[in-house]
């Protein structure tokens, strides 16, 4: 049984951290495109 | 003379495979036509429920010896397709060449929504384990509510491979009945007045922002989970080939040929995995409906989740694109659309819906790799 809960939750943990990490990146990606871009109008 | 004939023909029907076929048989010959007649008369998912039910017919001959380890044809695309992790990996290198991340890094909040949806997996998990099933194996059952095939697939081969024929069956057959299953689900857990929210407009995607991801999410998501990197690598990679423009034969090989050709010898094989002795069990009917559960407890969660983002942050979401969550790519997204057109015929959700429907997809992969890195 504890070790059902500790995957539960150790899972859910990581599904939530993947998934914030890819969400930072795309930020990441999405912030540096723009500059790169204005700069290129600039 | 005669009679030398009529025994030698005699001889050749007691080694036929007439004389040896069990009620065990016939009772598979059944399931697999009842296959055919879900996917060739009800449309659903044909292209993997036509070859997975010709499997299980053919697997299911006495002495035709198609399973037979070491030497049967249906056994050789088994072995080095699924047991050696081959076809699963291709074929997301195909649905990687077919995706367009656009909606999701448009709005990438709504990747939470994928996550969300994926607590399903852990509860029916959970569910599954108290039902007596041990933990490789009620991993392989929760990861259906991912409703993601080629994934459920995968992580069965590893874990739990004598339930690998009764899981996709389960997964592709709820992915199928997805309109069925989710819109009662979505009308329980919102209010009418939350199915008419208008979603603020996707921000216009850089090109070079689709070019970037799949190395960049590739490389943050294996770092994490290493275990999801088979999976992962070639969907990124199918998706690099699509968003790079510069390997258009490579991209349409991905989507058309190569995908046809696997998911040809991914049915056959998964199908020939279905014998008597394996799905004709209590156990199988329980993994149906535990999978039925997972479906259900994934879309809820995805809701859920959306609902508690809403309670965080000013820019409202339409809580029914959670149900979107759940991959099922893309029949869950269309199944949100066309709930939330119920409430407000001009509220169009369907390019908002496949954002957290892609990210079903990663959220399903990463709650693979985690089930393999802990219970593989």
């Amino acid at each position: 049984m504890a070790e059902a809960i500790r995957v539960c939750a150790t899972g859910t943990v990581a599904v939530f951290l993947g998934m914030g990490l890819v969400y930072l990146s795309i930020r990441v990606v999405a912030v540096t495109v723009g500059l790169l871009a204005r700069g290129d109008k600039s | 003379m005669t009679r030398e004939v009529l025994e030698s023909v005699g001889g050749l029907l007691a080694r036929s495979g007439f004389a040896h076929v069990t009620w065990g048989h016939g009772v598979m010959w059944l399931v697999a036509a009842g296959l055919l007649y879900l996917a060739i008369v009800r449309k659903f998912e044909p292209l993997l429920l036509v070859p997975i039910a010709f499997g299980v017919v053919v697997a299911n001959l006495p002495l035709a010896g198609l399973m037979e380890p070491g030497a049967g044809l249906l056994w050789r695309f088994y072995h080095y397709g699924i047991q050696w992790e081959v076809i699963p990996p291709l074929i997301f290198l195909g649905l990687g060449a077919l995706t367009d991340f656009g909606p999701l890094l448009g709005q990438p909040r709504l990747i939470f929504l994928g996550a969300g949806a994926q607590v399903g997996v852990y509860i029916t998990f959970f569910g599954a384990y108290l039902m007596g099933f041990d933990l490789p194996e009620a991993g392989t059952i929760g990861i259906i509510g991912g409703a993601d095939g080629p994934t459920t697939i995968y992580l069965a081969s590893r874990m739990a491979p004598h339930m690998l024929g009764t899981v996709a069956v389960a997964a592709y057959s709820y992915m199928a009945m997805v309109p069925l299953i989710q819109p009662p689900v979505m009308r329980l857990l919102t209010t009418d007045a939350e199915r008419r929210i208008r979603m603020k407009r996707t921000r216009k995607v850089h090109p070079a922002e689709k070019v970037v991801f799949p190395v960049l999410g590739c490389l943050v998501v294996i770092l994490l989970i290493p275990a999801s990197a088979p999976l992962m690598a070639m969907f990124m990679l199918g998706n690099l080939f699509r968003e790079s423009r510069v390997v258009e034969r490579l991209t349409n090989t991905c989507q058309n040929e190569l995908l046809n050709v696997v998911t040809i010898f991914l049915g056959i094989s998964v199908g020939a995995t279905m014998n008597a002795e394996t799905f004709l069990q209590p156990r199988a009917i329980f993994v149906f409906l535990l999978g039925l559960a997972a479906f259900v407890v994934s879309t809820a969660s995805g809701i859920c989740i959306a609902k508690l983002m809403n309670l965080l942050t000013r820019d409202k979401i339409n809580p029914l694109l959670g149900a979107a969550g759940v991959s099922a790519v893309p029949m869950a997204a269309r199944v949100v659309h066309k709930v939330g057109a119920e409430a407000d015929r001009q509220n169009y959700l369907l390019m908002y819906a496949m954002g957290p429907n892609i990210a079903g997809v990663l959220g399903t992969l990463i709650a693979a790799g985690v089930f393999l890195t802990l219970l593989g």
